[in-house]
């Protein structure tokens, strides 16, 4: 029973978390972004297993993850409102080579997080190149080159 | 069945995305509120409100002759102490604490050992055997097993004092 407990909880918490952080906070846009995420994931299996190393605390762990995981994605099929609150929307940071400064700002991106996105994915040297960026529900940001 | 997803729709600049920019602006104040409350939880942590040392995580209870520093907050299975200080000389020191807390916790390790221990209904009582002059130290080192509201009750001689401790998950 506590096993189920602890799954559920840390789920709820690391969702909410990760969620309310915003979107690049664990984007692994940076080295560190990736040790964060690292770190965080060892304290939650600390608290996620207690003391209790044996393989039915694990198996059970992972199975009430993966069983609250499905249903939060059946709940988000069925409600929109739900999807949008738990997995936001992709936002518009340029739009026909305009530079949306208040979704940059909001977002916490700049505009050499665009451009790094522009040389990585398309091989553009500058903004002008480029016709629309989006930040994506995965904190990744999608580069359409203009034509 | 689930009914299937309907496709975004097409912006007129050509992208095919569903785009809430007025969801979007309520979510980024609720998530600047969030930061807000992540530096103020940062911040109950280092003061001590969250168990595991800080200003507020101890508290004291004054005895004639004795003092005992016991957690104020603790944690489930996190290590913590109850220090007894006898602050005048004598051949021996008793010490008892009630039920509900040991109940609550697991006592690791009693440094200096008691001389003898016995168990009553509603306590637990310890001697200490000591010589010299004091002041003289004894420290539980304490774990808490089941989180929740728990009362600690303290007698040294014929004094008895009660305070609560909360355990936090």
């Amino acid at each position: 029973m506590d096993s189920v407990i602890r799954g559920i909880a840390i789920y709820l918490v690391l969702l909410a978390m990760t969620r309310l952080s915003g979107r690049r906070t664990l984007a692994q846009t940076t080295p560190f972004d990736f040790v964060l995420l690292l770190i965080i994931a060892e304290t939650t299996q600390q608290a996620l297993l207690g003391d209790d190393f044996s393989i039915v605390n694990a198996v059970v762990l992972m199975i009430t993850l993966v069983t609250v995981d499905v249903i939060l994605s059946f709940a988000k099929m069925r409600s929109a409102r739900l999807a949008l609150w738990l997995d936001g929307t992709p936002t518009v940071l340029m739009s026909r080579g305009e530079i949306d400064r208040e979704a940059l700002t909001r977002a916490r991106v700049s505009p050499a997080d665009i451009l790094e996105a522009a040389r990585v994915q398309h091989g553009l040297a500058t903004l002008r190149e480029i016709d629309a960026a989006v930040l994506e529900i995965s904190g990744a940001i999608s580069i359409i080159p203009r034509k | 069945m689930a009914k299937e997803p309907a496709a975004p729709p097409l912006r007129a600049d050509g992208l095919q995305i569903e785009e809430d920019r007025a969801f979007q602006r309520r979510f980024w104040r609720a998530q600047r509120l969030a930061w807000l409350a992540f530096a103020a939880a940062c911040l109950v942590a280092l003061l001590g409100l969250t168990g595991s040392g800080g200003a507020f995580q101890k508290s004291v209870m004054r005895f004639e002759g004795a003092r005992v520093e016991f957690p104020r907050i603790s944690r489930r299975e996190g290590p913590d102490e109850l220090k007894v200080r006898f602050e005048r000389p004598a051949p021996s020191h008793g010490l008892r604490i009630g039920r509900d807390f040991l109940d609550r916790f697991s006592v690791e390790r009693i440094q200096p050992e008691p001389e003898r221990s016995t168990l009553s209904g509603a306590a637990q009582s310890f001697v200490f055997a000591a010589e010299g002059e004091g002041p003289r130290t004894v420290t539980l080192d304490i774990r808490a097993k089941h989180f929740g509201w728990t009362r600690l009750e303290v007698g040294i001689g014929a004094e008895t004092r009660t305070a609560h401790i909360l355990i936090l998950p």
